[in-house]
């Protein structure tokens, strides 16, 4: 019974952590970045909207994977538009010829190596993967 | 004409291109076209054995009918910051067969940071849904409301408020104002239609953005109608046709004006849309159009039933051209995948007077009329 018991506390733990640990996932801070060689200055929420729908030109924004939990994330705190809005979004926009969706690439450190490569590029990652190759120019919370 | 638009076009290019050539790396050019697609298959059914919205074999009728159903392939190119072009093929049922066309093609400019000059063919800037109209991905209902955006016999018996497509130059201004954005879409040219052409076009669409949630759009045209065809117009035939020939002629050099306004609501859960169109053509009161609809949904998670009314009035109330038709449409549009979404609809037409977009030459055999409809809207 103690065993038992024992058992059970175990298996209690290991699922209080992995529930801490997806809360922290899905409240973790969206870093947007730019390169470090970037002369971009700080951003506000509007203007990271603006550039991640294609309606302010200043910077080349690059997205990450479609359906990835990020980028889902990243829409919904900036954008306030879950995966089907954004999908419906562009759709509206690519097929009248008015805009095309950012290119995308997957995961923080393809994002940190395109934007390497782009200098007046502009991306999101998680924000504990921004380093010393990057400067945050706006935190989505 | 259409020789005038190209030479523009050509001409802008060049220059532009001239004094800001091209980056010449292969490997960018990848990266610069986008190739991306959409479709929708369809299927309607009415109780009526007259078709709706359309000529026999393309309209609706009571044999059901798959003739909604269109695929579109988008190829886009930045060219480099300033100039890009954007292209469609489309394939749909035309004249009872299915056929693939250039739907619309065109080179942009971008002068300053918010103006733009396009030139080329493009999608009508009226409507709020006119510009993606066939894309039945963007669009909440299975098809927008015909009684606005019906494309049935533009020069007959349609709401002519909306056209496919105008050949010729667009100068697009679009202003950021903190929490809006405003668009004003300056545009002239022509329309070159199987039934009608429409020359002398100029018009205005300006449009308020509040971000994405709040949509105010306001439109006006003018043209001028040419070589206008009303199918069975026959000026020794029967009284019937002797009046549509007389209207036939009358239409020659006549001018058409359309103003329309519409507005969108679209926050959290809550959908809410309005459009309302006038048209006018000269003399000829008989052609005046109303037309306008509104629609209520509700997002539920993957799911978003939608109630839509709308109402076509046409004529000058003592003439045997007019119509009053009512349409009430339920529809559910369900969210299959992430680029997939499966719609169901119903709705019940009433005709208080004509026959409405029946056409002219048949009489359905009830005032009202079911149709039914589903359909399969992907993107890729």
């Amino acid at each position: 019974m103690k065993k038992l018991l024992k058992k059970s506390g175990i298996v209690g733990s290991v699922a209080v952590c992995l529930g801490l640990l997806l809360m922290q996932s899905a409240l973790a801070d969206i870093a947007v970045v730019a390169s470090a060689d970037s002369s971009a200055g700080s951003l506000s929420a509007k203007d990271v909207k603006k550039i991640f729908l294609g309606k302010k030109n200043t910077m080349v924004p690059v997205d990450q994977k479609e359906g990835s939990a990020i980028r889902n994330d990243f829409y919904s705190k900036v954008a306030n538009k879950d995966q089907a809005k954004m999908k419906a979004y562009w759709s509206k926009m690519l097929f009248s010829g008015k805009a095309t969706p950012p290119d995308n690439v997957e995961g923080d450190d393809a994002v940190k190596a395109w934007l390497a490569k782009n200098k007046n590029g502009i991306g999101y990652i998680d924000s504990g993967s921004v380093d010393g190759s990057v400067k945050v120019l706006f935190t989505a919370k | 004409m259409k020789a005038c638009y190209s030479r523009l076009a050509a001409a802008l290019a060049g220059v532009y291109l001239s004094i800001n050539p091209l980056q010449s790396q292969a490997s960018d050019w990848a990266e610069r076209i986008s190739i991306a697609g959409f479709g929708s298959a369809m299927y309607h059914r009415t109780d009526e054995a007259v078709p709706f919205n359309g000529p026999p074999g393309v309209g609706h009728d009571n044999q059901g009918s798959f003739s909604d159903t269109k695929m579109g392939l988008n190829i886009n190119a930045d060219i480099n910051e300033r100039f890009s072009f954007a292209s469609q093929l489309f394939g749909s049922k035309e004249d009872n067969e299915y056929a693939i066309h250039v739907d619309w093609a065109f080179g942009a400019l971008k002068l300053t940071d918010g103006l733009t000059l396009r030139t080329g063919k493009m999608k009508f800037p009226v409507g709020l849904v006119n510009e993606y109209v066939d894309v039945g991905y963007a669009l909440p209902w299975l098809s927008a409301p015909v009684s606005f955006y019906s494309s049935a016999g533009a020069a007959e018996n349609g709401p002519s408020v909306t056209r496919e497509g105008y050949t010729g130059a667009s100068l697009l201004w679009q202003l950021d104002l903190d929490d809006w954005a405003l668009d004003f879409d300056l545009f002239g040219g022509e329309i070159s239609l199987e039934d009608a052409n429409v020359r002398k076009l100029s018009g205005l669409t300006v449009t308020a953005n509040m971000d994405d949630e709040l949509i105010i759009k306001l439109s006006t045209y003018q043209g001028t109608m040419h070589q206008v065809i009303l199918e069975g117009a026959d000026s020794g035939g029967t009284a019937w046709e002797q009046a549509k020939a007389m209207m036939q002629t009358g239409m020659e050099g006549t001018k058409h004006e359309v103003t329309t306004f519409g507005v969108k609501y679209d926050v959290n859960n809550i959908l809410f849309m309005y459009e309302w169109a006038d048209v006018t053509m000269g003399d000829l009161t008989a052609m005046d159009t109303t037309s306008w609809y509104t629609t209520l949904g509700y997002q539920m998670g993957k799911f978003l039933p939608t109630l839509t009314f709308e109402n076509l009035t046409q004529g000058d109330g003592n003439g045997a051209f007019d119509d009053d038709q009512d349409i009430i449409t339920l529809a559910l549009r369900w969210d299959y995948m992430s680029n997939m979404s499966i719609k169901f609809e119903a709705s019940q037409i009433k005709l208080n007077q004509g026959n409405g977009l029946f056409g002219y030459d048949a009489n359905p055999s009830s005032d009202t009329t079911m149709m039914y409809g589903t359909g399969i809207d992907f993107v890729f």
